[in-house]
């Protein structure tokens, strides 16, 4: 993505809406270790932040990424035990 | 977890004041997300057919990659935050180089288990391979 605004004198608003890292954090933080992608996913949620992009959405996105990721590895974890049924 | 996610985050917004750094970032963060993402493309095809009864995966198949997706998530994660926390010039250390050589091996083995699957399957399989390759070339490289 080309960010059209330069970065911001405070790194936390953009365009006068600001992106709550706390928020962010603790999201992250509340999935205990860290998953797929989480800490990365949180980074690229900032930088879209950074760019244009609604932080609203952003961190909407970063949800969803965080919950497959979440997904991703228990799935992965079930099928190791060997006891993953089938139906 | 929580300090080592907020120094993350800071190393994220200051990298955006600082052209090269944020540059590595974006890149080694990107690739690491297709890398991510050409995998989980790869699971889901390959627990659909778990489910469904088909002819591949057979049991030993799919606990064998349930390990091996396993193991390459975690070092996904693993060697993008460590290559991010890294300063422009600044070598890889010996752990996140072992790392890649594992991850590197989880998905060949990978690509091996899928010999005998389905077309779409196995194409499913390269292309998570090219974009994990893509990933640690990068990472190495950080450019």
């Amino acid at each position: 993505m080309t960010p059209t605004t330069k970065a911001p004198t405070k790194a936390l608003e953009i365009n006068g809406q600001s992106i709550d890292i706390g928020q962010i954090i603790n999201l992250i933080a509340q999935y205990g270790p860290v998953t797929i992608g989480a800490v990365t996913d949180v980074i690229a949620a900032i930088k879209k932040g950074l760019g244009v992009v609604d932080p609203t959405a952003a961190i909407a996105d970063l949800t969803a990424l965080v919950n497959d990721a979440l997904t991703a590895k228990a799935e992965a974890d079930l099928a190791a035990t060997g006891l993953d049924p089938q139906d | 977890m929580k300090r080592l996610l907020a120094s993350l985050v800071a190393v994220a917004i200051l990298g955006t004041g600082c052209g090269g750094v944020a540059r590595i970032q974006t890149t080694v963060d990107a690739t690491d997300r297709s890398a991510y993402t050409a995998l989980r493309g790869f699971q889901n095809i390959e627990e659909s057919a778990w489910h469904g009864h088909a002819l591949w995966p057979n049991a030993a198949q799919h606990r064998q990659i349930g390990a091996k997706l396993s193991s390459a998530f975690d070092l996904i994660a693993k060697i993008a935050a460590g290559a991010l926390a890294l300063q422009p010039g600044e070598s890889l250390p010996k752990a996140i180089t072992d790392e890649m050589t594992l991850l590197g091996a989880a998905v060949a083995d990978i690509v091996s288990l899928s010999n005998t699957a389905p077309p779409e399957v196995g194409v499913q399989a390269q292309k998570a391979h090219r974009q994990v390759q893509r990933f640690l070339s990068v990472t190495k490289g950080r450019r």
